[in-house]
């Protein structure tokens, strides 16, 4: 019992490490998990599996939602679903799998995109380097 | 006036009514226990638990709301299933929409209906410009051979429609 319970909580994420900048990169998603739709009775005593999907999946770059898609009971077992995403920056991908109890899983990733000299974009811009020198 | 007076206090007929009802509701609820009823929790009224036919009437009413009489643009969504499919327990199915995603030419929701379902309604997808492709594969359920629908809704108020027949050997129990 409690391995199965463990593996509705496996997720896998799968991001290229590198990109070149306005390249327009996949990203494959995979959760495992039951996704039980709430009509399937057990053969012998009759009593129904209660429903226990997972609700929504929200994909964040640098903490700004990009991407969100809402799930009903039709989606398969251990979903999965691939989406494309555009290289602007480089910066932090995270995708969130949502459950029907409200209990939240999520993954991580790092992106790294090259400008066409080969030096990479950095998500924030620093003019003067010097400068925080005083800071300091 | 003659529940107020000392015949009948307003405590007794208070006590007497609300022991009739929990003993009538106890009673209906064992029988339907005893019936091989499916077991009713809290979350029940927005927790689907119980099995119900495909109703086709539904889907078109769902279709229906969502288009809401405005035009079609053509070939705005072109959706990719296989014809045939061994196991409806796993259809891989994807979609590309056609558009520039930029200012207001990218989609805002995109929806997925298997007509022939139980519950129609399987995914939707939401899209910002900074997704730099509206192309996403997913894999779904279906429970007998029927049609899928994609309908795309774009921000400026546009929408397209695709459908593809899909041929499904062994049903999903969905």
């Amino acid at each position: 019992m409690a391995e199965e319970e463990r593996k509705n909580w496996r997720r896998r994420l799968k991001v290229p490490k590198t990109a070149v900048v306005d390249e327009i990169i996949t990203i494959k998603t995979m959760a495992e998990h039951v996704m039980e739709p709430g009509v399937r009775r057990d053969p012998e005593t009759g009593v129904i599996y209660p429903k226990k999907i997972i609700d929504a999946v929200i994909c964040r770059f640098n903490g700004q939602q990009i991407y969100r898609s809402q799930w009903f009971s039709g989606v398969s077992a251990n979903p999965f679903m691939s989406f494309k995403m555009k290289a602007v920056t480089s910066g932090l991908v995270e995708v969130e799998w949502i459950d029907d109890y409200g209990q939240s899983t999520y993954k991580k990733a790092v992106l790294v995109v090259y400008d066409n000299e080969g030096k990479e974009i950095l998500p924030i811009k620093i003019d003067n380097i010097n400068s925080n020198k005083d800071i300091m | 006036m003659s529940l107020n007076s000392k015949k009948y206090s307003r405590r007794s007929v208070i006590t007497f009514l609300s022991g009739l009802i929990i003993t009538v509701c106890s009673k209906a609820a064992n029988a339907d226990f005893k019936a091989g009823q499916p077991f009713r929790d809290r979350f029940q009224t927005y927790r689907q638990t119980f099995r119900i036919e495909p109703d086709p009437e539904e889907a078109k009413r769902i279709v229906k709301n969502i288009i809401k009489g405005r035009e079609l643009r053509k070939n705005l969504i072109s959706l990719n299933a296989p014809d045939i499919a061994e196991n409806g327990n796993t259809v891989p199915i994807s979609f590309y929409v056609n558009c520039s995603m930029k200012n207001d030419d990218f989609p805002k929701t995109v929806h997925i209906l298997v007509l022939d379902n139980p519950f129609p309604e399987i995914a939707k997808f939401h899209f910002t410009p900074y997704s730099g492709e509206a192309n996403v594969s997913i894999r779904i359920r279906m429970r007998t051979s029927s049609n899928i629908v994609a309908i795309a809704e774009m921000a400026d108020g546009t929408v397209g429609e695709t459908q593809s027949y899909v041929d499904v050997t062994i049903g999903a129990c969905s």
